[in-house]
């Protein structure tokens, strides 16, 4: 299916290890290989989020940042409901985790792990899980429409990180 | 040796289940605490991070208006004092202290809020370097350290002026901090292909292989003897660290007897965030409708 971008809306793109939260219309778009975002929408308030996280877990050694899924997840769920959205009808979309090649290192393995810790976190806080499109062999662009909570994707070839 | 009978035997199998079943239970008793416990924290992080970003202003403008109104006084030497100068002086370094301290503590709850988003423009290295170096004049002069910049003088490049500042800010004070009395910081300049290599050096006490890992944690400040000599609560280096990752680069550390070398590496230009953006007629493979 084709669709194109709407002109009118404020584009944000977000960098890794950053959350964005937007409250009127906004098209949120990233960039990702390993690393995971979860696209939150509230589809009656219309107020969406998305982070976008490196790694799976903070060990409780260096900063306590959005680097990592276990606090990327609940902070974006917490900046959500301060600006007004209802816990209970968020819904989540997930993306990115690409699958790395060659062996089966710690390191081939973020893309898988990051997935998993956004299907735990959000299980936990009883957030379904709508669409995703996840642990593939490519990296992808994605674009959140938080206006009419569609996330767009794009694949791309070549190295991100 | 004793026989058993089928229904002992019985017996005996139910009685180390029961055992180990038990012992499932307390340990699942024990991760279900540790999880709730783990959720507090994590909360408690959450909120102290929350509390500082939005005190930001409230700190920093007050602090701005004594750093610019003592400043503005120490110029008008003439007009002073002999006492007056001294404890301008003393204001002004006071307040700078201040300053960097709470740009590490700030920028530390930016990065833990998500708000870290870099604002690229194109730099000159070393005027950046030398205007950091002139706020931390009074702890050189203090020390007696020697400064010396080589490299690329004129190297310029892409990247978030005030993180760079906070980097560089960092690795003085730290090569500062740690050096002996008389000592020297060697800055050491250099553009590459598609990398600009930062290297600050100083002559202090070596750091310990095994410990070397742990310089980047948040508030772990390396032992080097029973007290503690140097000031200080270790956010610096992780701050450092984090914003190097957000600019793309890489930071590693190297120490021997006599040299501590902090190297850092940053991209030329970090961003990548129009890769793809948004083109006249994007196409998109895929759509998520509800």
């Amino acid at each position: 299916m084709r669709a194109t971008v709407s002109t009118q809306l404020e584009k944000v793109f977000l960098y890794p290890a950053n959350i964005q939260v937007a409250k009127t219309p906004m098209m949120i778009s990233t960039l990702l290989g390993t690393c995971v975002a979860v696209c939150l929408w509230d589809s009656k308030t219309k107020i969406g989020g998305m982070n976008h996280y490196l790694l799976p877990l903070w060990n409780g050694e260096g900063l306590a940042s959005p680097k990592y899924g276990n606090i990327a997840i609940p902070k974006l769920v917490d900046n959500l409901v301060e600006l007004g959205a209802n816990r209970k009808n968020l819904i989540a979309k997930v993306f990115g985790g690409r699958m790395q090649k060659q062996g089966a290192s710690m390191a081939s393995t973020i893309g898988q792990r990051n997935v998993d810790i956004a299907r735990q976190a959000l299980a936990e806080l009883r957030i379904p899980i709508v669409a995703e499109n996840v642990a593939g062999p490519n990296g992808v662009n994605i674009y959140f429409d938080t206006d009419s909570g569609k996330v767009m994707l794009r694949y791309i070839k070549g190295g991100i990180k | 040796m004793k026989e058993l009978s089928n229904k002992a035997l019985l017996e005996e199998f139910q009685r180390r289940l029961n055992a180990g079943e038990k012992a499932l239970a307390q340990k699942e008793d024990m991760l279900k605490e540790l999880n709730k416990l783990n959720k507090k924290l994590e909360k408690a992080e959450a909120l102290k991070s929350h509390f500082i970003s939005n005190i930001k202003n409230e700190i920093n403008n007050p602090l701005t208006s004594i750093l610019a109104l003592s400043h503005n006084l120490l110029r008008k030497q003439n007009l002073l004092t002999e006492e007056a100068k001294r404890s301008l002086s003393l204001i002004y370094k006071e307040a700078h202290t201040l300053d960097f301290q709470l740009a590490n503590i700030i920028t530390a709850a930016e990065i833990e809020a998500g708000e870290s988003v870099p604002q690229l423009v194109n730099i000159h290295v070393n005027d950046n370097i030398q205007s950091v170096i002139k706020t931390f004049e009074s702890s050189i002069k203090a020390k007696l350290l020697a400064i010396k910049i080589s490299g690329d003088d004129d190297a310029r490049f892409v990247t978030d002026n005030h993180y760079f500042k906070v980097i560089v800010s960092n690795l003085i004070s730290n090569a500062i901090k740690f050096n002996k009395e008389g000592g020297q910081v060697n800055i050491e300049i250099a553009e590459g292909v598609d990398h600009l290599t930062l290297q600050v050096s100083n002559t202090g006490k070596s750091i310990k292989e095994d410990e070397l890992p742990q310089i980047f944690d948040r508030f772990s400040q390396v032992e080097m003897s029973n007290v503690k000599d140097y000031l200080g609560y270790g956010l610096g280096l992780s701050v450092t660290r984090d914003l190097v990752e957000i600019l793309n680069g890489s930071i590693e550390v190297v120490s021997s007897d006599n040299e501590t070398v902090f190297k850092v590496k940053l991209p030329l230009n970090p961003d990548n965030s129009d890769k793809g953006m948004f083109g006249e007629d994007t196409e998109f493979l895929f759509d998520q409708s509800y």
